[in-house]
């Protein structure tokens, strides 16, 4: 009797998958953090760090998608991007990146099984 | 939400003359800082919140920051401070009206700091996760 076994098939088609769900919910999470900093934005220099987003692979290995808003491919002076993340002893925080991760959780679960669902 | 802050408040203001309160001198303040406010201070602000609705359940799922700032050319000031923060709220439990508290769990530590003033302020932003349940009646 043989048994022929394609388990590393069936794991690299897995993987092929879940890189693209990982890069489309990174990119999800970057148009949400985009659109809740639009909403909060009240000054030219807020507004312009809209356009210093992006998304990245990660170096690590199976380290999936960074979102980066002025991160070190993209950024215009004055650097103040993780200061309106996170307020300062001046500024009133207004977070942008952690609401559209935490908003996009559930959808990037459902996103990974629906995928994987289809293998 | 208003509900949570003053949860929040409460607690902190349960424990007046010792602990964090007293080391901040009561100045914990919902959303930012008031004018003049001397440091050592906090603030703390909500960073976002979601429904987590399922069949049975109706719970909130919160993430509480907390920006502590002193103003010292030494660190042990915003180190203490930290430390009792932690005491304060680690693993809390809150009396939350018209909600059942199931958890109050530290998650990030960051340093926020600006050594560009003089003397320098020092700080930290600290995170909380928060987990509510509504109450039925």
């Amino acid at each position: 009797m043989t048994v022929e076994w394609y388990g590393d098939q069936v794991l690299n088609a897995a993987k092929i998958v879940l890189k693209n769900v990982s890069k489309e919910v990174a990119n999800d999470v970057m148009d949400d953090a985009k659109r809740i900093l639009n909403q909060k934005a009240k000054t030219t220099t807020e507004t312009g760090l809209l356009s210093q987003f992006y998304v990245e692979k990660s170096k690590f290995k199976d380290g999936g998608y960074i979102i980066w808003c002025q991160g070190p491919k993209n950024w215009k002076a004055p650097y103040h991007a993780s200061f309106l993340e996170m307020g300062t002893f001046k500024d009133v925080a207004k977070p942008y990146m952690r609401p559209a991760a935490k908003k996009n959780k559930s959808s990037a679960n459902r996103k990974f099984k629906s995928a994987l669902d289809k293998l | 939400m208003n509900a949570l802050f003053q949860g929040i408040y409460n607690r902190f203001a349960t424990t007046t003359g010792s602990g964090f309160y007293n080391d901040i001198s009561g100045r914990l303040r919902p959303n930012k800082a008031e004018q003049g406010d001397p440091f050592p201070y906090c603030v703390y602000f909500s960073v976002s919140d979601i429904d987590e609705l399922d069949f049975t359940d109706e719970r909130e799922d919160f993430t509480i920051q907390f920006n502590i700032f002193s103003q010292n050319n030494s660190a042990l000031e915003a180190g203490n401070l930290l430390e009792s923060l932690k005491t304060m709220f680690d693993d809390c439990t809150l009396t939350v009206t018209g909600w059942r508290h199931l958890n109050f769990q530290r998650n990030l530590t960051y340093p926020n700091n600006d050594f560009d003033q003089v003397p320098p302020i020092q700080g930290y932003s600290v995170e909380y996760d928060v987990l509510l349940e509504r109450e039925r009646p």
